[in-house]
Formats: structure tokens, C-alpha cells, sequence
């Protein structure tokens, strides 16, 4: 095994890194808010806003994300009625599939606020949607943080799924490089480092979060 | 929207939909099986073996769930050079297996430490206070998370296709490249893939209630 013939490829590999880094923090923002809505829809007291919230996180929790990418990807093109970028479809898929999961992140969050702290904002004369912005919400984040850093390390490792697309983002660079140098044990072994040490980074954020939160209950 | 749908393809290309079906359940099954013995061992090793075999089981744990599973795939189907089958296995089954371990670790350290201490101060065997007292009480806790967990190990099964397994997501590929039908087929593959969750569910619903009936009879 010689891991130098990489070097000259590092360049490359990096603009790879940057769209994978790209890719995961929009769809992260993007499902955040997704989510967050979803949440709010599937809480709502309204049936008619609640099933389908429920119908759409349950169905998306039950498909494969290779799927759900190559669902958009086939769906924009007949929706827009024109040909529509690898990129753009793939974050549309990570953004609908992440939303799911985020969803029910967040619902756990906000049915982990006491009760007791909903019904004193809504006595003092908060509105339902004054209440939940301002009083559960900020608290339901707090609680879930943990949470969402293990949710955020999935996305990372989806992100390695639109290389079935055609986006470059750092796998489908590697596999780009090892089809012209063909050096399959340094390359994929290099990839699986460079995602462990994003990913695992991101799991020693996550138990310092959930530590320092246990540490604020108890005190 | 000028999209003109033709959703007889389904019926025209079911053979292939059919032979997909049946390479993703025969994976799923397979590897299930084993993600269930690595996680085992896994889990057996880091509750109560020494601290070197332990930290070794810690480190297996948190290098192969800490690696994207297409890179996974690709390791053992390319760089290994196995057999596409036997790479999705290997594969599927140490992604799973990282997983599957950490479940029935918690199985275990939810079990009271007094009943390894009862077992061991009536003069059992290590072995015995392992796998007659610990362990049967500990699986039969986790059962639910597993089944999520094979829900979740089907789906990842789909990764299977871009080292070129002829599984349920393949075939959508390919009645793509002979159709340019490839929404019908997204959709349809889609549809089949909730119904397989549905049935798992169901029939890790009814598996549950018999096995907890089971224990109440004592």
C-alpha cells in the first residue's frame, strides 16, 4: 500500500470535501426548518393539518434515501417541465428525507417541555403560536440538541448517497480518482478516514452536549 | 406538467421487479441473521469481558458506525475484491452490527446489577450467569428496537445496487434504462418498499406478543 500517489489528487478530493460539507450544511438548515414546521403540523389540534404531517413523516421514515433521491430526481424534471440540475435534485431529496427524521427530533423536544410551563405562557395570555415560538421551542431545542448532532452525523453519511446521481461531492470524487489511478485499498481506506473523522468528531460533540445538559439537570 | 404517465410498465417489467424483491429480502434476512451474532459478541464483549477486549469491541463499534455505508460497500466489493453478494453482506452486516450491539448492550446494563450478583454468589459459572440469566432477560427487552432496527437495515440494503447487486432499487435503474420510465418505476419501488416496512412491523408486533406472552405463562 502506498497512500503518496494520492497526494497529487488532494486538490480534487478537497473541492469533493467542500461540496459533501456544502450538501450536509444546507440540507441541515433546510430539513431544520422543514422539520420544525413538520413538528408544529404533526402537534397541531387540527386533524386536517395533523394526518397529513403524520402521513408524510411516517411514509419518507419508511423509504430508502437512494430512493427518495432517485424519486426527485426522476419527479423535478416532470414538475418544473424542464431538465433540472443533479445538485438541485439532490438537495431537494436530502432536504425532504432529513425533514422527516428532524420532525420527530423535534416533536420529542417539544412534548419534553412540562406542560405546566405551556399553560402558564397560555394564562398570561400567549397566544397558541406566541407560545410555542417564544416559550416551548427555545426550551425543546436546548433538550434536543444531543439528539440532533446524531441526526446531523446521519445526514453526513447520507450526503455519500447522491454520488448515485452524479453530484461530486467527496465519495464520487475518490471514485473519480480511482478510476483514472486505480488504487482502490488507498483510496476508499482514506475516504472511510476522512468521514470517520468528521463523523466521529461530530458523535464526541454530541456525548459533550448530552454530558453538560445531564450536568444541567441535576444542578 | 406535460408529462405523459404510463404506469403499465409496472405490470410489462414485474419480472424484474419480483427478482428484486426477492435478492433484497434474501440480503435482509441473511445479514440481519448475522448483525445479530456480530452484535452479540459486540455486546457481550463490552459488558463483560476484560478491558482490552472491550476497548478492542468499542473500537470496532465506533470505526464501522462512524463510516458511511456506500463507503462500506465499496471497500469490500472493490478494494477487498469480493463477489458482489458476498461484499453487500459483509457490508450490510458490520454497518448493522455496530448498531444492533450498542441495542442489546443497553439490554443488558438495563438488567439489575443484583442479578448477576445472585447467580454468581449461588456459585454459577460466569458462562451461565451470561447466557441463562443476563441474557435471555436482556434480548427479550430489545426486541422492539430491533425491529426498527431491521426496518432500517432493509432500507440500507438499497445501498447494495451501486456495487451493482440486482436488488429491489437496482431494478429501478434498469426499467429506467430500458423504458426511460423512471419516475413510474421511483414510485412503484417506493410503494413496494413501505409495504415491506408494514409488513415487518406487523409481523414484529404479533412475534412480541407471543414472546411476551410467553414470559408471563413463566
Amino acid at each position: 500500500m502506498d497512500f503518496s500517489v494520492l497526494w497529487p489528487n488532494t486538490p480534487y478530493m478537497l473541492d469533493g470535501l467542500k461540496v459533501t460539507i456544502v450538501l450536509a450544511l444546507v440540507s441541515l438548515a433546510g430539513s431544520l426548518v422543514g422539520g420544525t414546521f413538520l413538528a408544529l403540523l404533526r402537534l397541531s389540534p387540527w386533524w386536517w393539518l395533523r394526518w397529513p404531517a403524520i402521513l408524510y413523516i411516517d411514509l419518507l421514515r419508511m423509504v430508502p434515501l437512494i430512493m427518495v433521491i432517485f424519486w426527485f430526481f426522476f419527479l423535478l424534471p416532470i414538475l418544473t417541465g424542464g431538465p433540472v440540475g443533479a445538485t438541485t435534485a439532490a438537495l431537494a431529496a436530502l432536504i425532504a428525507f432529513n425533514s422527516s427524521y428532524m420532525a420527530e427530533v423535534i416533536r420529542a423536544g417539544i412534548q419534553s417541555v412540562s406542560r405546566g410551563l405551556v399553560e402558564a405562557g397560555r394564562c398570561s395570555g400567549l397566544t397558541y403560536r406566541q407560545c410555542m415560538w417564544n416559550v416551548v421551542l427555545p426550551i425543546a431545542i436546548k433538550n434536543i440538541l444531543p439528539s440532533l448532532v446524531n441526526r446531523l452525523i446521519a445526514l453526513v453519511m447520507g450526503t455519500s448517497l447522491v454520488y448515485i446521481i452524479g453530484v461530486t461531492e467527496f465519495f464520487r470524487a475518490a471514485n473519480n480518482i480511482n478510476n483514472r489511478i486505480f488504487r482502490p485499498y488507498e483510496i476508499y481506506i482514506s475516504v472511510a478516514v476522512v468521514y470517520f473523522l468528521l463523523c466521529y468528531s461530530l458523535s464526541l460533540f454530541g456525548r459533550f452536549l448530552e454530558r453538560r445538559l445531564a450536568y444541567a439537570k441535576t444542578s | 406538467m406535460n408529462y405523459q404517465f404510463n404506469w403499465g410498465i409496472v405490470l410489462e417489467y414485474r419480472s424484474l421487479l419480483v427478482d428484486g424483491l426477492l435478492v433484497t429480502l434474501q440480503l435482509a434476512a441473511l445479514s440481519f441473521l448475522a448483525s445479530i451474532l456480530l452484535g452479540l459478541t459486540t455486546a457481550i464483549g463490552r459488558s463483560f469481558m476484560p478491558t482490552y477486549v472491550s476497548t478492542a469491541f468499542t473500537v470496532y463499534v465506533e470505526v464501522f458506525r462512524n463510516i458511511p455505508p456506500i463507503v462500506q460497500f465499496f471497500f469490500w466489493s472493490f478494494a477487498v475484491g469480493l463477489n458482489v453478494f458476498p461484499a453487500s453482506l459483509v457490508a450490510l452486516s458490520v454497518f448493522t452490527s455496530t448498531y444492533i450491539g450498542e441495542i442489546i448492550r443497553s439490554g443488558i446494563a438495563s438488567i439489575p446489577k443484583t442479578q448477576a450478583e445472585a447467580a454468581r454468589s449461588s456459585g454459577m459459572p460466569e458462562f451461565y450467569v451470561i447466557f441463562y440469566v443476563i441474557l435471555p432477560q436482556a434480548v427479550i427487552r430489545v426486541i422492539p428496537p430491533l425491529s426498527v432496527e431491521f426496518i432500517t437495515l432493509i432500507k440500507n440494503s438499497s445501498i447494495a445496487m451501486t456495487i451493482g447487486l440486482t436488488e429491489l432499487t437496482f431494478q429501478t435503474q434498469e426499467i429506467e434504462a430500458r423504458s426511460f420510465r423512471g419516475f413510474e418505476a421511483a414510485t412503484t419501488v417506493t410503494i413496494m418498499y413501505v409495504l415491506l416496512a408494514l409488513v415487518v412491523v406487523l409481523v414484529m408486533h404479533l412475534f412480541e406478543h407471543l414472546v411476551r406472552l410467553d414470559i408471563r405463562k413463566g
